[in-house]
């Protein structure tokens, strides 16, 4: 799952002699390889968003990004490999800026061409700072080391104009304890089971601007002044995601154990989780541990904050966490949503059945001309009896070659080790005919080969769009905006910045939307496809 | 010091929301005791400070109205507690069930929601929850279903839980240090206790229930529009303490006026004696409230003492003069107030005069630091009663309300985001109470 710079022999020779044992356990420090990249979210209403997350190495993007976990004694070097159109960094708030920080960056914002790095630029009295640290240029790769790390529950996120950044998803949580069992040197933080719980937000229409170029000054979304969650998430998914009903996963808790809840908040706004029914003792927050805990059964969790909670059930049963401040509901909808979980107490149910493959993902689609398609998805056997992955394969066509005897495909951390795995493999597409290929995934544990998922890939030349007619009607305040794309008929989906998606008309072969009501008469309107091509047309006066 | 009569009732009665000066208003928590309780969630209006009227959902005791806080329950600690709810709201308000947190409870009956089990709209269906009130303090109850929309609609309360010991006993409050001993023992309400030790003694307890309301949502349910509530946009305008604005807040408990608010806020002691102040936030925002008068000792939150270990009592108790109640949290905290060290006698004693009970002897004598202009040179607010001296009567300006004819001091309580001090941008009002302090002969209703 990670690599570490200094070796478990070389370890092991040092304690051997007896020597230089704390100088060893400084220096090492724990690596990983991230990605920030562009991804989607799925909402429990059948939503789609575009959201911007970390990714280990290759593999899939999630939100929140993937656990990093610093092992006790060492420290931590991030190695960021940035696919985003924009600059990005990472921060950790409780950890000092890293090592090798030369931020902050400035900008003469808005226009962002020319960067500064360290002190403010000479003489330069309306820059701005974009980043808390430095950057990472889009395309490009660079490392953040913390040579000493604090222990506890911390957030790591983007530094980069965080205000949007970290509300796309660009966050995550990084845990240190004291040892394997043992939050923090205080030994009343020892625990059995250590669960996270990452708290946030998600509103759709800023998403949505920032990933399609409308986030900024003069466009449709200029900034994060009106930013209105409407979904609010657990470990990055809203009730009824099947997984809130089991917020502990593959985590077996048993009665009587030490469970060490650990509430973190990269949303906007202060939640209040409610444990209905026990108590929790508190003991820590932001990595500092109180003089004295406090037994409280709700606890409040303002913006970035972490909290460690002690719980220790009694009984076996099911455990419900709720919002006390009403973050109960998917964008507004009347059946039960939002910041519902339950923790789950008693054995794990004997595995039966095989894994399953969500998040499928083909970066680019349409291929557009490019030779390699990147694949990535998650193997999961946590709602399927909680067995390690052991293979994932693809093929492509309508052909099952057998169980077993697909292209095999690796896990993003290196190892199948776990019960749920981020899987990849690269493509060679430029093989394939223009058109609709179906691309299918499985994946085995000790069951077993699970039944594939699927996905539509199109291969083809590089997609345009063009908008053909655009009309504003001034009394009835509706928008008319009419596209063609030379994708596949109804392989993507178009989007009028700022107003919404376009339908496909099978019998016109194109894309119209009717948009109402629109208070004035844009400008311009902006189609981008998720195909790639976008095109900007003026909206004529009446 | 001069001798105080006891004549206020036709005076107060007259004016609109006037103190009245009748023991049953305000020296206690209103509510039901027992351990089986029936809660029927009922629609109903309330009145707003501004003279609005506001549909609500809300709980009522067995075939009484909808009020809003729902029905104090006030129980015993150790005893088992049926709470059986059905609901007689409209169809469109769907199902309803109650949470309790931080207790164990069973739910039966009606149908299986998301939080807990649920009553469906049919009036006669009932839900049974039951718990072990295994230990003392102040908890919430509120609807578990689409609480979001809910309790913004009204369906809360609160419970009360008595420990089963230090056993109450008659004593008055200690006599801090300088100052003056207690009254007549006759003339004490007796010391009670708020959790199980003794470092939680009160003469006098309050609860505070603090709410918010965005009044958009209501008239989307009253006009049948609920699909187009949307619990994300929550905009809240008024703010309520015991289900009312100010100056409702201050009028007499249980007013024929304000038949689905029965609960008031205003708070009578008297010098020296030891107030459990009860905080309660429900809703979506803690609403800091701020004391005048003096701090207040934070002595439990969610009914857990702040305690370094068990049986060492509040021993984590801090003092704050704001306190922000996350919403679904309960705070407790003792308050006590006895004029010390104000740099003057605040009875208006000569040096050789008798001091009062408890009062503070480092002023006693000690003068008024200013003299005051003559009564045709300044406005009089409607609670001066005239003197500046705790149970004086000055004169009075003729056509002035006389609304303190104890000669009480009055403190303001208020939420410290002071855009809640309002009624739809009606400024006073919302969060608003008083806390009263009245000299030891004008009585107070006992415990």
């Amino acid at each position: 799952m990670r690599s570490r710079t200094l070796s478990v022999l070389l370890k092991k020779v040092c304690l051997a002699l007896g020597f230089l044992l704390v100088w060893a356990a400084g220096a090492a420090a724990v690596e990983y390889n991230l990605t920030a990249k562009v991804g989607s979210m799925s909402l429990p209403d059948g939503q789609t968003v575009p959201i911007w997350g970390f990714a280990l190495g290759d593999g899939p993007v999630t939100v929140p990004g993937p656990r990093l976990v610093v092992p006790p004694g060492e420290g931590l070097t991030v190695h960021l490999t940035n696919l985003l159109g924009v600059p990005v960094s990472l921060v950790i708030p409780g950890q000092k800026l890293p090592d090798n920080n030369t931020g902050p960056v400035w900008t003469d914002w808005p226009n962002e061409t020319t960067s500064w790095s360290g002190s403010r630029p000479a003489g330069n009295y309306t820059a701005r700072v974009r980043s808390f640290v430095h950057e990472v240029a889009p395309g490009g790769t660079g490392t953040y080391t913390w040579n000493n790390f604090k222990e506890g529950a911390f957030l790591y996120q983007s530094g980069t104009n965080p205000a949007a950044q970290v509300q796309m998803g660009l966050y995550g949580a990084v845990v240190k304890n004291f040892d394997v069992d043992q939050a923090y040197s205080d030994s009343e933080t020892g625990f059995d089971k250590e669960i996270l719980l990452v708290y946030s937000s998600l509103d759709p229409v800023m998403n949505r601007a920032i990933a399609s170029g409308q986030f900024g000054p003069g466009k449709t979304v200029p900034n994060t002044r009106d930013y209105a969650a409407k979904y609010f998430l657990i470990n990055g998914k809203a009730w009824p995601d099947p997984a809130q009903e089991r917020i502990n996963g593959c985590t077996e808790i048993l009665a009587g154990e030490d469970v060490l809840l650990r509430f973190l908040n990269a949303g906007y706004q202060t939640f209040v989780p409610v444990f209905l029914g026990p108590y929790l003792t508190l003991r820590a927050e932001d990595g500092n541990i109180y003089p004295f805990p406090k037994e409280q059964y709700s606890l409040e969790l303002a913006a970035g904050r972490s909290v460690d909670a002690w719980w220790s059930p009694s009984s076996e049963g099911s455990f419900t966490l709720y919002d006390g401040r009403g973050h109960l509901t998917n964008a507004g909808a009347p059946t039960p949503g939002g910041l519902i979980a339950r923790l789950q107490v008693g054995q794990l149910p004997a595995d039966s059945q095989a894994p399953v493959v969500t998040g499928l993902s083909a970066s680019p689609n349409p291929t557009a001309g490019a030779t390699n398609m990147a694949l990535t998805g998650t193997a999961t056997d946590v709602a399927t009896g909680c067995s390690n992955i052991q293979a994932a394969e693809y093929w492509i066509g309508s052909t099952d070659p057998g169980a077993g005897s697909g292209t095999p495909m690796s896990p993003a951390d290196g190892t199948f080790d776990s019960a749920e795995e981020g899987i990849q493999a690269t493509v060679d597409v430029s093989g394939l005919s223009n058109g609709v290929h179906t691309v299918w995934v499985r994946a085995m544990d000790a069951t077993g080969w699970g039944s594939a998922s699927s996905l539509q890939l199109q291969v083809g030349p590089p997609e345009t769009v063009a908008i053909y007619k655009t009309r504003y009607r001034r009394l009835s305040k509706t928008l008319k905006v009419f596209a063609r794309s030379t994708a596949a008929p109804g392989s993507v989906t178009l989007t009028a910045v700022g107003f919404g998606d376009l339908a496909y008309r099978s019998t016109k072969n194109d894309y119209f939307g009717k948009f109402k009501p629109v208070a004035s008469k844009p400008p311009t309107v902006t189609v981008v496809s998720t195909g790639g091509g976008s095109d900007t047309k003026p909206v004529p006066y009446p | 010091m001069r001798k105080r009569r006891w004549f206020g009732m036709a005076l107060a009665a007259a004016a609109l929301w006037a103190i009245v000066m009748e023991p049953a208003a305000w020296a206690k928590i209103l509510g039901v005791q027992g351990t089986s309780f029936q809660l029927v969630a009922k629609q109903d209006r309330i009145t707003l400070g501004d003279g609005d009227s506001v549909l609500m959902w809300g709980f009522a005791l067995g075939n009484g109205r909808m009020q809003y806080p729902g029905p104090t329950l006030i129980v015993n600690q150790g005893d088992t507690i049926t709470v059986n709810l059905s609901n007689a709201l409209p169809a469109t308000a769907g199902n309803v069930s109650i949470l309790f947190p931080g207790h164990d409870v069973a739910a039966s009956g009606g149908v299986a929601g998301a939080l807990t089990r649920e009553a469906p709209p049919d009036g006669t269906t009932t839900v049974t929850y039951t718990f072990t009130a295994s230990r003392p303090g102040t908890y919430v109850y509120h609807s578990g279903t689409r609480p979001d929309l809910q309790v913004e609609m009204g369906l809360l309360g609160v419970i009360v839980v008595r420990p089963t010991s230090p056993t109450p006993n008659s004593a008055c409050p200690p006599v801090p240090d300088g100052h003056n001993a207690g009254p007549d023992p006759s003339l004490c309400v007796g010391t009670k206790f708020g959790y199980d030790h003794e470092d939680t003694a009160y003469d006098r307890e309050f609860l505070i229930v603090m709410t918010d309301m965005d009044p958009r949502v209501h008239r989307l349910v009253e006009f049948g529009r609920m699909d187009e509530i949307d619990t994300t946009n929550f905009f809240q305008t008024v703010w309520f303490a015991n289900g009312r604005n100010f100056p409702d807040t201050i009028a007499n408990a249980q007013v024929p006026w304000l038949p689905t608010q029965p609960y008031n806020a205003i708070f009578l002691m008297h010098p020296g004696e030891r107030l459990l102040v009860r905080l309660v936030t429900l809703g979506r925002d803690p609403h800091p409230l701020h004391f005048h008068g003096n701090h207040i000792r934070v002595i439990a939150r969610d009914g857990r003492l702040l305690s370094s270990a068990p049986g060492n009592g509040p021993d984590l108790s801090f003092e704050r003069y704001t306190v922000a109640v996350n919403p679904g949290q309960t705070v407790d905290g003792l308050y006590r107030w006895t004029g010390a060290l104000m740099g003057w006698d605040i009875y208006g004693h000569a040096p050789g005069d008798d001091p009062a009970p408890y009062e503070f002897l480092g002023d006693h004598g000690a003068n008024f630091p200013v003299i005051l202009p003559s009564r045709d040179d300044v406005v009089f607010g409607q609670l001066y009663s005239g003197s500046p001296f705790l149970g004086g009567e000055g004169s009075l300006p003729p056509e002035h309300a006389g609304l303190n004819v104890g000669g009480g001091f009055f403190y303001m309580w208020h939420s410290h985001t002071e855009k809640e001090l309002a009624n739809n941008n009606i400024f006073p009002g919302g969060l608003i109470t008083f806390l009263g302090v009245v000299p030891w002969d004008v009585p107070l209703e006992a415990e």
